[in-house]
């Protein structure tokens, strides 16, 4: 799941070698070194607010940064048996009231997961972008009490996802604790906060994630990790469309 | 057998309150049939036109790797309008054509966000659409947008107010514009009035970053002619990448709901028809039991079974062709109301809209294939429904009737 | 021999229960007879009335009409036969109550298709000026009495002139004096119109005025 959203949001973060912005990009890279792993193992729990409503959702997962590739299944009683695997660049989905395996593509990769934030797009992100944005360090500030840089990323082309993405960086943990993320015309269309950072091992972990889709006011999905463990044995058959069908 | 006619009219004259009844049911019936056939027809009509006027013009140039089922998911766009328009003007049958570009996106108010198709038109839209039948207020201005008033209303939104719309351009990239609501639209369509919002052509473009178009929407001077332009139309763009819709291709969907639909009304009429046909039967059968002993006497006095059952299908026919002119009169009535004042469907149904591609006022039609379908439904119906009386009597012995006590 | 009847026999069912109306008759009728057959009710003068006219079959014995079995012929054969041969008077007149007096007494001639309207026209009015009724042809038979019925009816029997007539009860509905004129009308036309007629009655008043009196009891010919 980190993968899926996190890494999903943040991977394309890669060093922009820019001579303005040799600080920033420094920044970047250090962010990106944080998040080396080769495997991930989740259990996770997203709370997704809609108006006056929630709607709490329990899932487990795998993952492995190499190949892309990320597995995961929900166990909420509603959603039980509900399965996602990604593969690359595609995203395929297993409903077990109707038994079938769906790839989503089309108008659908805009809708919300499970009726989230996090559309399925932003679950599909995969540009490793080097060189597609322009980083330039904007003045430092705090969050919740922790000074942090604030790095800007102006992309150079139309060509990549957003036109302009603001990131939180702790000085210490080198964690985004915020991304904003801007659409072309600069209108803020998504926030991403990251919170109760946890020591695992050499490694800083944050266990909560916040996601807002500014467009639609009175939303937000929260999913907060309860257990995750890196580079540990991951199953490899868990990254196949036939286990999507047991 | 103009004796037989003779005696059949006056058996007919005889039991007066009975035919009249007969006679009622059956003139309603016809009636009702006809006022529904020209009314649906109507309907039909008004689909038709509201379709072409504002979804399909005559036809549709769209590229080869439109995808159908995904509409304006993937990149579909024309890969050279301009060598497309190029060839299309060699063609004298054409009268106009416009560019649309149409893409996914998501309009919002801040509170929510809903999918919408964006469609950009250009300023020659108008001559192949009639988008301005079916704009309630306002109109397109620069850096403005018509919504549908059904999405207006969903996101608590006026003439005159602010949103966006968010999608991503060619490239990919999230774009969000600000628009202005300069015009709200009603169609008869609730896609259209739930889910589109339409933007200037080269705004459109500048903020997909695409110098592309969709479709190029083409006008005939005659817009049934499929059959004869299609093919010409196909082969003046076989060096290019395009696919020619015809509208009628467009509306298959549409056309095929509207077939089913016809299906289920037919259901009715027979239903109505029905039960004129068993007024029919009943007043034969009463009239044959009442008319025993008569029939008894005349064959006795020589009349053959088949005069005598003659007698009784004349008598049914001819209560059929009295009931079915006069239920043409009926008809003609009833649905002179609906050709010269119309059906309002607003004030029928409100907002509901039933799936019926049509709105306001619908006027019904004049369709004779009504009329000789009621004339000779009604008599061969009511021939038939005499059949069965008509045979019970064949088959009766003179004494038999003759014994009857009345 | 006009007609001859042999060994003739007929069983109607009421249910399953058989009941033999006629047990072989035997009967000759001659040309210009004036004939009833008498007896009570259930003795089965009807039946035979109505076998002899071919409005009912009997099952088995001999109808000869100048020599011409009918009990083999179909019902479209007898029918026609009817038409040319035979004319019937009912005990309840049975006219067609939507077509007038005039009309009704046509109807015989309308179906033979053998007159022009004139002479059809001719012999109606001739018809029923010798059974009484100038002047009613416009009536409708509801309008008239049960005697004046009763002549309609004869002069619609007559009006073919028929080898023979049926007349089954022709008084039965009417009262004395209306039935003795009945009866003598029809034994009047059958002196001036050469007609034969048969008819079936329980009155002793009536019977006295037949030339000739077939007895029938319980099926069978007794005198």
């Amino acid at each position: 799941m980190r993968h899926v959203i996190t890494l999903s949001l943040l991977l394309y973060l890669l060093p922009a070698h820019s001579r303005a912005a040799e600080t920033a990009s420094d920044i970047i890279r250090k962010v990106d070194g944080n998040q080396v792993f080769s495997t991930e193992t989740f259990k996770a729990k997203m709370v997704i607010a809609k108006d006056k409503r929630t709607l709490t959702k329990t899932f487990y997962g795998y993952g492995q940064k190499q190949d892309m590739k990320s597995f995961m299944e929900f166990t909420n009683p509603e959603d039980k048996g509900v399965k996602y695997l990604k593969l690359d660049d595609e995203l395929w989905i297993y409903f077990p009231d109707a038994d079938d395996v769906m790839k989503i593509s089309g108008h659908m990769l805009r809708q919300g997961m499970m009726g989230s934030d996090i559309s399925y797009e932003d679950m599909l992100e995969n540009d490793s972008i080097e060189e597609k944005y322009d980083s330039r360090l904007l003045e430092d500030k705090q969050v919740d009490g922790r000074e942090c840089y604030v790095v800007e990323l102006q992309a150079k082309k139309p060509d990549v996802t957003y036109d302009k993405q603001v990131i939180v960086v702790d000085k210490v943990w080198y964690i985004p604790l915020e991304i904003e993320l801007y659409a072309r015309g600069g209108r803020l269309l998504k926030t991403m906060k990251q919170s109760e950072v946890q020591k695992l091992g050499e490694r800083f972990v944050p266990m909560r994630i916040t996601i807002r889709d500014m467009r639609r006011r009175n939303s937000q999905t929260v999913v907060t990790f309860e257990e995750i463990a890196f580079d540990g044995k991951v199953p490899a058959k868990v990254f196949t469309k036939g286990y999507l069908k047991r | 057998m103009t004796y037989l006619f003779k005696l059949a009219l006056k058996n007919i004259l005889r039991s007066k309150i009975r035919t009249v009844l007969t006679f009622l049911i059956l003139s309603f019936g016809v009636g009702i049939y006809i006022l529904f056939a020209c009314l649906m027809a109507g309907f039909d009509k008004e689909s038709i036109v509201n379709v072409i006027d504002f979804e399909t013009g005559h036809y549709k140039v769209r590229s080869a790797n439109f995808d159908e089922d995904q509409p304006y998911d993937k990149d579909g766009s024309l890969a050279n309008a301009m060598a497309v328009k190029e060839r299309l003007r060699n063609l004298d049958f054409i009268t106009a054509m416009t560019e649309r570009l149409m893409f996914l996106a998501e309009i919002d108010n801040g509170v929510d966000s809903i999918p919408v198709v964006a469609i950009g038109i250009g300023p020659d839209d108008n001559t192949v659409f009639n988008l301005k039948k079916y704009v309630k207020t306002g109109g397109l201005e620069p850096g403005g947008t018509i919504i549908g008033k059904a999405l207006a209303d969903d996101l608590g939104l006026q003439l005159g107010d602010v949103t966006f719309l968010t999608f991503r351009n060619q490239q990919g990239m999230y774009t969000s514009v600000e628009v202005l609501i300069t015009g709200l639209i009603v169609t008869a369509n609730p896609q259209v009035n739930k889910a589109s919002a339409f933007i200037n052509l080269d705004e459109a473009q500048q903020l997909m970053n695409t110098r592309k178009v969709t479709e190029i929407a083409l006008k005939t001077d005659a817009f049934f002619k499929v059959k004869e332009y299609e093919p010409k139309i196909k082969a003046a763009l076989s060096d290019v990448d395009a696919r020619v819709y015809s509208w009628e291709k467009l509306s298959e969907d549409f056309r095929a709901l509207m077939t089913m639909k016809r299906k289920f009304q037919n259901v009715l009429v027979l239903m109505i028809m029905i039960i004129a046909i068993v007024g029919i039967i009943n007043t034969m059968l009463m009239s044959v039991f009442e008319k025993k002993r008569e029939i008894g006497t005349m064959k006795a006095l020589g009349f053959t079974d088949k005069e005598v059952q003659n007698l009784f299908l004349v008598e049914g026919a001819l209560i059929g062709v009295a009931g079915g002119l006069a239920g043409l009169v009926l008809g003609t009535l009833f649905n002179a109301y609906f050709a010269f004042v119309g059906f309002d469907m607003d004030a029928m149904f409100g907002e509901e809209d039933f799936g019926m591609p049509v709105m306001g006022v619908v006027k019904s039609v004049w369709l004779a294939g009504a009329y000789v379908n009621a004339m000779v439904f009604t008599l061969v119906a009511s021939v038939l429904a005499s059949y069965y009386p008509a045979k019970k009597v064949t088959k009766m012995e003179a004494m038999e009737c003759l014994r009857t006590v009345q | 021999m006009l007609l001859e009847v042999k060994n003739l026999s007929k069983t109607y069912y009421s249910g399953k229960i058989p009941f033999q109306a006629l047990r072989a008759v035997s009967v000759s009728i001659a040309k210009q007879e004036f004939t009833a057959i008498a007896g009570p009710s259930g003795s089965g003068k009807t039946t035979l009335l109505n076998c002899l006219g071919t409005i009912d079959r009997a099952e088995s014995g001999q109808i000869l009409l100048e020599g011409m079995d009918l009990m083999g012929q179909t019902k479209n054969e007898l029918a026609a036969l009817r038409k040319e041969n035979f004319g019937f008077i009912f005990q309840t007149y049975n006219l067609i109550p939507v077509l007038t007096v005039f009309e009704n007494v046509e109807m015989p001639l309308k179906i033979l298709r053998r007159f022009s309207a004139a002479e059809s026209k001719k012999r109606v009015l001739a018809i029923l000026a010798k059974v009484g009724l100038q002047g009613l042809e416009n009536r409708r038979p509801l309008e008239l009495s049960g005697g004046q019925q009763q002549r309609v009816s004869i002069a619609r029997a007559l009006v073919k002139n028929p080898k023979i007539i049926f007349a089954d009860e022709p008084t039965a509905n009417l009262d004395s004096a209306n039935g003795e004129a009945i009866v003598d009308l029809m034994r009047e036309l059958n002196e001036q119109e050469e007609a034969t007629f048969i008819f079936s009655t329980h009155d002793p008043l009536i019977m006295k005025h037949a030339k000739r009196i077939i007895n029938i009891r319980d099926g069978m010919i007794v005198s």
